[in-house]
């Protein structure tokens, strides 16, 4: 009996003592994760977002791989523009302005896909298979394309198709933009995540409190212009709206270094006509 | 009742091994160790700064197909020996030991065989470096040094490791692995140029044994301000009051005694001398990573930023910025960054104050460079000794744009080793 006794407190005892050491070997386990993968500091630095009432949908923060890319800008359009058929077709300073005859009906819902339908007509739209309709940028009025470049999109005044409707859902003119000869000046480089993105924004106090981050896209945006070649760099576009706002900010991160674009004088010019559109 | 006799007996032995499993492995587990001392880094430097597997890689590929013919494959749209190093991380249950030392006929068998991916580092690394790109996976291995992978494109169960120095070949046996990710690699878009992989005075080279066509281009310089280093390497020590003197070109920063900072504006080059007591190892292992570490202290992106040449004698490590995979070589021979180890109580940093950042379209044609062959023999008959010439290779040349300070022209070219320096071909020519 005694014996017995002593058989039980030695019991509760190891038992105590296992507890205790599984306590230390989780608490090891996490800090070594925590170690290893940055995931966790991300993950902290969305949650002070979230506290100073940002609000924030889930992030990915999966890397990709992305180029630099350049394209010319010519007057290809103005040389090509005599092939298109029921449109006055103006060219003004690189951009082809034209109105349609007949204006097109589209459809109310999703007018973007009777244009998609008519893109690949050569008399319609110059180089239209190019380009992809743009949700972000397009409004009730306004259908926005922008020209594709190496599997995404440019983010650029000079590469984009702007289509305006009347209010019976009719197309009745459009603006054209063109960069001929996209290409990778180098081989593929690493970018960085989105989470990262939203981080270094936050963390340039370029995301003020109670806002709300209405969409992030990567994206190409112009770096800058030599001559008539312009030289693209993969960048997170991150929109930012004040709550209870409609007004929204498009703000710019450099995806392969994340420092943030500031306004240049060019930039300017592209980020009025995108808010404009907005 | 007799099971309940049972019962505490048992229950008591059971908890007595959970707790003696559980002590051996928290005693065991590095992290009880590591995880206080280790401070949480800034968030910033570590997405700025490439990781040491990014610097310390291969930087060549080698092609030899089932026919026996080689080809330098070369970066197009992707980066060639990134996409093969991606297939390499997960090896399984890996055994190495010792194929061969002392001959050359097997190690140039085993280098050239049918169906073969050869990954090359310019100079050896130790078996620690190296194990960074493989996943983790050779951390078990003796610490040989080595200089290239082979990695067979048909047997799924070998690799083989090389050492140029010793003629040494190392086989590594590893559980059947699928060979799919390697082959696709293969198909990938990137450019190729016919090679060999011989001998020359008596050291293993790729010899490039056609013309080649290689694209000039220019770059957008990146250029830091001077306050950033000062800030970086200077002010680490209680801020200490950094004084600042100048003359003509040169700008010496120092602080009261160990550390001292100088910015040649006219050669754009920064020089980074620390006097504080070191470690001063001098195995391969801790130089790369003390070096590393140096890099990082520096805080530049390294943003294609390779290591070239590690020099046993001085300690010198040396990296250079890649494009399209081939090293850019300046006027003096010099790379981007190098680090020195000179005694326990001097390191040294040198590095390049503009650094190729964004590639602008060049509306030069691509430039044809003789074969290597025919390189060697011109140099011979302009009356530079073969003997004397330790290396060759192809690489871009750093020259100022003309019309911006911002832009940089990079000029392809043949860069050799003669006489302890690299120089270009074209310069060697020009020289007589």
């Amino acid at each position: 009996m005694n014996f017995r006794r002593i058989e039980i407190i030695f019991l509760v005892t190891f038992i105590a003592i296992d507890i205790f050491l599984f306590g230390m070997f989780e608490k090891n386990n996490d800090l070594q994760t925590e170690n290893v993968s940055q995931g966790d500091s991300n993950s902290k630095i969305v949650k002070e977002m979230r506290n100073d009432q940002i609000k924030v949908d889930d992030v990915s923060n999966k890397k990709g791989f992305a180029y630099y890319i350049s394209g010319t800008q010519n007057d290809v359009l103005r040389n090509q523009m005599g092939q298109l058929v029921n449109q006055t077709p103006r060219y003004i300073d690189h951009e082809l302005e034209s109105e349609f005859k007949e204006p097109i009906t589209v459809s109310k819902d999703a007018p973007q896909k009777t244009v998609n339908r008519m893109l690949s007509d050569p008399t319609f739209i110059l180089f239209g298979d190019q380009y992809t309709y743009n949700k972000e940028l397009s409004t009730a009025r306004n259908l926005v394309y922008s020209q594709k470049a190496m599997g995404s999109l440019m983010y650029s005044s000079e590469a984009q198709i702007k289509f305006t409707l009347n209010t019976n859902y009719q197309i009745v003119s459009y603006t054209q933009t063109y960069l001929q000869g996209i290409r990778s000046l180098r081989e593929k480089s690493e970018t960085i995540s989105e989470t990262r993105a939203l981080i270094w924004l936050y963390q340039y106090n370029e995301i003020p409190n109670n806002t709300k981050v209405a969409w992030t896209r990567l994206g190409y945006t112009k770096l800058l212009s030599i001559d008539n070649d312009r030289v693209f760099i993969p960048t997170w576009i991150i929109a930012i709206k004040p709550q209870n706002s409609t007004q929204t900010q498009i703000k710019r991160i450099n995806a392969f270094t994340g420092g943030i674009i500031k306004e240049t004088d060019e930039n300017l010019k592209n980020s009025q006509s995108s808010s404009e559109i907005n | 009742m007799k099971f309940s006799k049972y019962l505490i007996p048992i229950a008591l032995t059971i908890a007595v091994i959970v707790s003696l499993t559980l002590s051996m492995v928290l005693w065991t587990n590095p992290a009880n160790y590591r995880s206080k001392q280790s401070p949480e880094q800034n968030s910033q430097t570590e997405t700025m700064i490439k990781p040491k597997r990014y610097v310390y890689t291969p930087i060549q590929a080698v092609y030899t197909n089932n026919a026996g013919k080689q080809h330098i494959l070369v970066n197009q749209l992707v980066n060639v020996v990134s996409e093969l190093k991606r297939t390499i991380r997960d090896y399984q249950k890996p055994k190495i030991s010792r194929y061969s030392s002392g001959s050359k006929e097997t190690y140039f068998k085993i280098a050239n065989q049918p169906g073969s991916v050869m990954l090359s580092y310019p100079t050896p690394v130790s078996m620690k470096i190296l194990n960074l790109n493989v996943g983790n996976r050779f951390k078990k291995f003796p610490n040989y040094t080595v200089n290239r992978i082979i990695l067979p494109t048909n047997d799924s169960t070998k690799i083989y490791l090389l050492n140029d120095q010793g003629f040494k070949v190392y086989q590594v046996k590893v559980s059947k692995h699928s060979l799919k990710a390697l082959n696709k690699v293969l198909t990938m878009d990137m450019r190729t140029i016919p090679a060999s992989f011989k001998l020359f005075n008596n050291q293993p080279l790729v010899y490039v044994n056609t013309t080649v066509q290689m694209q000039p281009y220019k770059y957008l310089i990146d250029r830091q301000s001077e306050d950033y280093y000062v800030s970086r390497l200077l002010t680490d020590d209680d801020s200490q009051s950094v004084n600042a003197k100048r003359r003509k070109n040169v700008v010496i920063y120092g602080d009261q005694s160990s550390l001292q900072l100088l910015f040649n504006s006219k050669t754009r080059m920064g020089r980074f001398s620390d006097y504080r007591p070191n470690k001063n190892k001098k195995n391969i292992t801790s130089v790369l990573t003390n070096s590393y570490n140096k890099l990082s202290d520096l805080g530049l992106s390294l943003d294609n930023v390779r290591f070239f040449d590690y020099d046993t004698q001085t300690r010198t490590v040396m990296y250079r910025t890649f494009v399209q995979g081939f090293p850019i070589f300046r006027t003096n021979g010099f790379g981007t960054i190098s680090t020195r180890t000179i005694n326990s109580s001097a390191q040294r940093m040198d590095f390049s104050l503009d650094n190729p950042e964004v590639p602008i379209p060049s509306k030069k044609g691509y430039l044809t460079l003789p074969a290597t062959e025919v390189v060697l023999k011109r140099l011979a008959d302009h009356g530079y000794k073969r003997q004397a010439i330790k290396k060759i290779q192809l690489g871009y040349g750093w020259k100022k744009d003309s019309t911006s300070p911002l832009l940089v022209d990079l000029n392809p070219d043949w860069y050799v080793y003669y006489k302890g320096r690299w120089h270009s071909y074209t310069e060697m020519m020009n020289q007589y």
